[in-house]
């Protein structure tokens, strides 16, 4: 299967050995690693790569991604991956040649709309980490462009503009210089970052979706992990687990990632249907 | 003139909101909108609703906006030809394939739903180009902003007035979904963003000020700037809150019809009104201000004080009738209404009545002092007009 990570620092892609890598343009991203514009060309000539570019986009923002957008499209990269519409505006409007990966989150759902972005020129879609295996299945058996699956590492599950955690620690005169906070409710405890483009929560549990993953895979498609709050020498196992995997084993190999892991993985919503309830 | 466009629950509520001054109203239909734990409108309550705002000459949207998942596909074609059938104005979607399949098989005119969070003038490009003809803005955007967008994409924009606040960009947020299992892209908000938390740092250590950590933000108020976000070219004016009451409903929609009016009557000499400011105030059940059109996301606009955060009692009772002859109205009660009490009734057509509250007449015809029975009716000489339909609430 073919992978496609995220990397905390440049030197990772040395340690980190992944079919493809996604970086984020820095100021134009958000939970993903941020890396400059030198640092994506650096790493375009070294290594498959996607640039995640996955803001949402305010209006004083759009001439700084028009101009990121001409400079990513003169790299060699696998895609530029992107949440909100106006990058498909630009790549009509500056007839970009980059493969454009649409990735509106938790709205990437269904294989309609993936094939109507396909006429507006996206290239992949990211898909939902909100849907279930089945779903995936059913959008890669209808969906005409190649997929990306989010199967393994903690899931983004909130993005605010809001500095929720200073706002916090202002109003209560409250200090602390940590780099990384927790916020914890009956015994679960749930990552969350701050930075100047605001607040970011993900799951208190990792996603295995191993199993899944050697079921979805196909030539075309990636199947990806997010490294964010693993270490690195665990996340290194990982990925070998997930590249070790065939058909005799891919059951076995499912469990020994939650052993490494030691019961902090979950399958997240492969397998849990979301809640549409309408009273008539 | 500007739209103003309010929530509406059900049919109690649309007529409530049309009588107090709203222009148009969203309602969620019986599939495919944001608020699934709503009592929403079944196809014969939508066709009513909209021959009865048609009458009026007022508009009826409905919201398609949830996130669209395969299983929601096959039907959904049918589903809008209804909705065209029955002539609402238009619907508000969130899904590029809901717009496109609207725009190939239907005449309805399509709005985007903040849901999309659209923040710039090129997603509202890509909209437009698609067929939309309204984008409800991302409740981010400044007035500088708005602007901007209404300056260079030549679309109607619709901006949130009033109301509650997503902590996080509408669209982009799963709390609901992993922490409940129910799904806010899917209609199933379970509002963890008002939860409190435990906040710690990498060491473990708690840090907590007076109220627990959590995403709470204020609401928003906008009454200060309806003059500013007229002349900002916003086509349109919006409520949050199709699960209010009506008493909520009927103040809100009041003031901010107050607001527009007076301002577009005399612009030179508009002044916002402090006392409809304290009236909002009052109604809310949480702190309200201005928020991102000012640029402010700041700790100014986190709402920590939930001991604050009380249900609504000024809410006595609505008028069922009123004998002008005779002057005695009939009031059927909300909340307990005791003589002496410091009243006011407010309605669409006519200056907030204010009055002490006489003995009046219960359902068993007696003189008394107290109604505290749930709808109880009372009567009493008030000598001022009033008409079916007003409210009367606590003074203030």
């Amino acid at each position: 299967m073919k992978t496609l990570v995220t990397i905390k620092k440049l030197e990772d892609i040395n340690k980190i050995n992944s079919d493809a890598y996604l970086v984020g343009l820095k100021d134009l991203c958000v939970h993903i690693p941020a890396f400059s514009m030198e640092e994506i060309i650096f790493l375009s000539n070294k290594v498959k790569l996607f640039v995640a570019v996955n803001k949402n986009i305010h209006e004083e923002e759009l001439e700084f991604l028009k101009d990121s957008l001409i400079k990513l499209d003169t790299l060699s990269l696998e895609g530029i991956v992107f949440y909100d519409y106006a990058v498909l505006e630009y790549k009509e409007e500056l007839s970009l040649q980059s493969n454009l990966v649409w990735h509106s989150e938790h709205m990437t759902t269904n294989y309609n709309t993936i094939n109507l972005l396909k006429k507006k020129g996206i290239s992949y879609a990211f898909l939902s980490n909100e849907i279930t295996y089945d779903e995936m299945l059913e959008i890669k058996q209808n969906s005409k462009v190649n997929l990306i699956y989010p199967l393994f590492g903690h899931m983004s599950m909130f993005t605010s503009k809001r500095h929720l955690i200073s706002n916090y620690l202002e109003t209560f005169s409250l200090s602390s210089s940590s780099d990384n906070y927790y916020m914890e409710k009956e015994g679960n405890s749930y990552p969350l970052e701050e930075n100047k483009f605001g607040t970011n929560v993900y799951t208190n549990y990792i996603v295995n979706g191993l199993k899944e993953a050697f079921l979805l895979q196909n030539k075309n498609s990636y199947i990806y992990l997010n490294s964010f709050n693993i270490h690195n020498d665990v996340f290194v196992k990982v990925l070998e687990i997930f590249k070790s995997t065939n058909k005799d084993n891919y059951l076995e190999k499912d469990v020994e990632i939650n052993n490494l892991l030691e019961g902090k993985t979950s399958k997240g919503f492969l397998y849990r249907n979301t809640v549409y309830k309408v009273k008539q | 003139m500007i739209e103003l466009l309010a929530p509406a629950g059900d049919f109690e509520r649309l007529k409530v909101a049309f009588s107090y001054g709203a222009d148009a109203v969203f309602i969620g239909g019986p599939g495919y909108g944001l608020r699934a734990n709503a009592v929403n409108f079944s196809m014969k309550d939508i066709a009513k609703a909209v021959k009865y705002a048609h009458n009026l000459k007022k508009k009826v949207y409905v919201t398609v906006n949830i996130v669209l998942h395969n299983e929601e596909l096959d039907k959904l074609e049918k589903y809008l030809k209804e909705l065209d059938k029955l002539k609402v104005d238009a619907i508000i979607v969130s899904d590029p394939s809901v717009l496109l399949l609207a725009k190939k098989k239907t005449k309805l005119e399509v709005h985007i739903s903040t849901q999309a969070s659209t923040l710039n003038s090129k997603s509202a490009l890509f909209y437009k180009k698609m067929g939309a003809s309204r984008i409800v803005l991302g409740r981010e955007t400044t007035k500088e902003d708005i602007i901007s967008i209404k300056n260079n994409v030549d679309i109607e924009i619709e901006s949130f007035i009033h109301g509650a606040m997503c902590a996080s960009y509408s669209g982009r947020c799963a709390l609901s979904n992993v922490l409940t299992g129910r799904c806010a892209n899917r209609g199933g908000c379970a509002q963890i963003c008002r939860w409190d938390f435990d906040l710690k740092d990498s060491d473990d250590k708690l840090l907590q000020g007076e109220s627990k950590f959590t995403f709470s933000s204020k609401d928003l108020s906008m009454l200060k700037y309806i003059p500013e976000m007229i002349e900002a070219n916003i086509s349109s004016l919006k409520i949050e809150g199709r699960m209010r009451s009506i008493y909520y409903l009927a103040t809100v929609v009041l003031v901010y019809r107050k607001a527009i009016d007076n301002y577009y009557k005399n612009k030179e000499k508009y002044k916002y009104s402090k006392h409809d400011e304290l009236v909002l105030a009052h109604v809310a059940n949480r702190e309200s201000i201005a928020q991102y059109f000012n640029g402010d996301y700041s700790k100014e606009t986190s709402y920590y004080n939930k001991n604050g955060e009380v249900s609504n009692q000024e809410f006595l009772g609505v008028v069922k009738s009123y004998n002008t002859k005779t002057g005695i109205v009939t009031i059927e009660e909300r909340n307990v209404i005791k003589t002496g009490m410091k009243v006011t009734i407010f309605g669409p057509n006519h200056d907030e009545v204010n009055f002490e509250m006489p003995l009046f007449q219960n359902e068993d015809k007696k003189l008394t002092d107290i109604a505290n029975r749930p709808k109880e009716i009372i009567k009493f000489n008030l000598g001022y007009y009033v008409e079916k339909g007003d409210m009367m609430r606590i003074r203030f």
